[in-house]
């Protein structure tokens, strides 16, 4: 990781929703699911990004792949803005960017064969054109994830979970792609299954190459398989650096909370909580301020006034709080 | 503190289906202590759920059924009670958390009327009492604005706040005991923690023993005394909590506890996943169930089902590895 190329970067992205009012002429409102998002992903490093349920993980995830537009802000892959191509380009890149998702029942469709979903991205981009060529390399890719000759006309409902998200995997690798963002693809497995998909997504980046964007909620897993670790509160990145220091010397209070909240490894950890009040603030309607201020313990007047930006506070280690100022 | 309050031996749960007989449930032993916590571990079809059904008595009536085995909940045999016996104990006597809080709330009555409800199908007093003992267990389950909150309806309260009502209405009969399904399983970490305090303070004040559903070792360390390992229907390990994770016995707890990636652990070598799947559980009953997917599998685990024995006081294993004569060292024997 000498070289440290930028493969994928996002400047300053911020997202929002529109969401109809319950009254019907009332003002129309608006949901910040993200806010001045700033990240990159270098090449070859898995990017770990961990947050809870409606911090945004997954609409930054979208955003990368393009299946939202951010509302300000860009995505540049390689240098080149991904939501600025058109036409032909523009599905060039899609190769490059896949991404596999959560519940592995229902991204396969169940009226095809395996065989079908993984060579259809073949077809789709014209990779290969002979049904032999194609047979031959959808048989390679079941094999490179675990699966067999066997397996190829089975229906989705056949599989067992473990198996599908195989298969999605496979899928996603099929285009030779440069990053594969994965949102939480292993929570809805069992424990062992669990291991044995970490395992296969260890060794494909290994053999391949691969960069990927790995979002989960469970940080046990997010700081096995990841070089670097993205925390995510109410659509902001609230502190970013390599895996072990977050373990090792967590800054934000958020980051804190959260690791203090994970259950403890063996019944002899008898750990000190640090329990957050009450629960996350809603994403509707203006945000003033620091996005933990009304849980934080360590809350000053001017976190209620201005939100604290992602500064670099050595090593890397970007922290958004103004604790360290 | 070592009055037994729920014991079950034995217990076979089976499921008769078209497609042939699902053993869900096939062995089972356990005993729960007065005040104390139980944690029941496995992966899914494992029987967890079925387990803590049988005991409630809540199996679809038509294709689950309860074919051996007894139940016995202080001096009262479960199996033997008949539809109103078993009403009166619902409630009374044990209490239910199931997993998906915003599910297991009507969403078209407010939490009010579900509470009063609940309260005054099993005891005898007025409507305006029992609102009251509802106001009270909301406020004790943390509930801010507890009043206000029993005029709301289920969609207008997060996860975190619609599992602590599905507490509340658990305690406010006081049971003995609190079965609880992956409470925590559909919430955030930082939510989960909230709900297991509050879990863990309820049963100090009132000294409800708890049985505790989940998946996640974490939280059985966390909370409770004893736990139990299951795979396949079976039991295949129980034991103290601390005993436990000091010196397991079974191959698939050993797997269990390895394909966790640790938090503290610095290092970035490959998980020691248990390769192949769980078996299908009609075809399992004349083997050991972990045989295919065990390192040390011999033709005896081929053969015949290994016992439930107790090999240390209080450690009981089912595995024919580990007996008082032979013992398995955990890797021993196994290249890398």
């Amino acid at each position: 990781m000498d070289e440290r190329q930028v493969i994928l970067q996002v400047q300053d992205v911020s997202k929002d929703f529109d969401i109809k009012s319950k009254e019907v002429f009332g003002k129309k409102q608006t949901l910040h699911a993200l806010t001045n998002v700033n990240l990159s992903v270098y090449r070859g490093e898995t990017l770990g990004i961990i947050g809870e349920s409606g911090c945004g993980k997954s609409t930054l995830g979208r955003c990368m792949v393009r299946l939202h537009k951010p509302t300000r802000g860009s995505i540049l892959c390689d240098g080149v803005d991904i939501f600025a191509l058109k036409g032909e380009k523009q599905r060039d890149l899609c190769r490059d960017i896949q991404m596999i998702f959560q519940d592995p029942y229902s991204s396969l469709d169940p009226r095809r064969t395996a065989a079908y979903s993984v060579a259809e991205p073949l077809k789709v981009h014209g990779i290969l054109k002979n049904q032999d060529a194609i047979d031959e390399r959808v048989l390679e890719l079941m094999q490179e994830v675990g699966l067999d000759l066997q397996h190829l006309s089975r229906y989705p409902h056949e599989f067992s979970g473990g198996q599908r998200q195989r298969i999605n995997i496979a899928r996603a690798i099929a285009l030779n792609p440069k990053v594969i963002v994965c949102d939480e693809p292993v929570s809805a497995l069992d424990v062992s299954i669990q291991a044995q998909v970490i395992n296969l997504f260890k060794r494909l980046q290994r053999e391949h190459g691969l960069t990927y964007v790995f979002i989960s909620h469970d940080l046990g897993i997010i700081k096995y398989i990841s070089d670097r670790i993205a925390i995510m509160y109410l659509g902001r990145v609230v502190e970013l650096c390599s895996a072990e220091a977050i373990y090792r010397k967590p800054l934000h209070p958020y980051t804190k909370a959260l690791l203090s909240a994970i259950p403890p490894e063996s019944p002899f950890d008898k750990k000190k909580r640090m329990v957050l009040e009450g629960d996350i603030p809603s994403p509707i309607g203006a945000q003033i301020g620091c996005p933990l201020a009304g849980r934080c313990p360590s809350c000053m007047e001017r976190c209620k006034q201005e939100a604290p930006e992602l500064k670099d506070r050595g090593e890397g280690h970007q922290v958004a709080c103004f604790l360290y100022d | 503190m070592s009055e037994v309050l729920l014991k079950v031996e034995n217990l076979k749960t089976y499921f008769y289906q078209a497609s042939g007989i699902s053993k869900a449930v096939d062995g089972v032993s356990f005993s729960l202590n007065r005040g104390e916590t139980m944690g029941i571990v496995g992966e899914s079809g494992s029987g967890k759920s079925v387990t803590s059904s049988s005991i409630m008595r809540l199996l679809p009536a038509k294709t689950g059924k309860i074919i051996d085995g007894t139940i016995l909940f202080g001096d009262t045999d479960i199996r033997s009670l008949n539809k109103r016996e078993i009403l009166s104990f619902r409630g009374n006597d044990f209490a239910m958390i199931f997993q998906n809080p915003m599910t297991s709330l009507d969403p078209v009555f407010k939490v009010g009327k579900q509470m009063t409800e609940m309260i005054l199908a099993h005891r005898k007093i007025s409507k305006r009492e029992a609102w009251d003992i509802a106001v009270d267990a909301l406020s004790q389950v943390g509930i801010p604005e507890p009043e206000k909150r029993m005029n709301s309806y289920p969609h207008e309260l997060s996860g975190g706040m619609c599992q602590r009502v599905i507490i509340a209405m658990a305690v406010c009969s006081n049971p003995k005991l609190i079965i609880a399904d992956e409470p925590t399983t559909a919430l955030d970490v930082t939510v989960q923690a909230q709900v297991l305090e509050l879990l863990r303070e309820l049963q100090k004040k009132k000294g409800t023993s708890i049985l505790l559903i989940t998946h996640n070792l974490g939280v059985v360390w966390e909370m409770c005394d004893t736990v139990m390992v299951m795979y396949a229907g079976k039991t295949v390990e129980y034991a103290a909590c601390k005993e436990l994770y000091a010196n397991p016995l079974h191959p698939y707890t050993w797997g269990l506890l390895d394909s966790m990636p640790k938090l503290s652990s610095d290092s970035k070598k490959e998980l020691a996943a248990i390769p192949g799947v769980p078996p299908d559980l009609r075809l399992t009953g004349s083997c050991c169930n972990f045989y295919n997917r065990c390192p040390y599998c011999t033709d005896l685990c081929r053969e015949s089902v290994p016992p439930l024995t107790e090999l240390t006081p209080g450690h009981f294993v089912a595995c024919h590895r580990q007996s008082e004569t032979q013992r398995l060292e955990r890797g021993g024997g196994l290249d890398g």
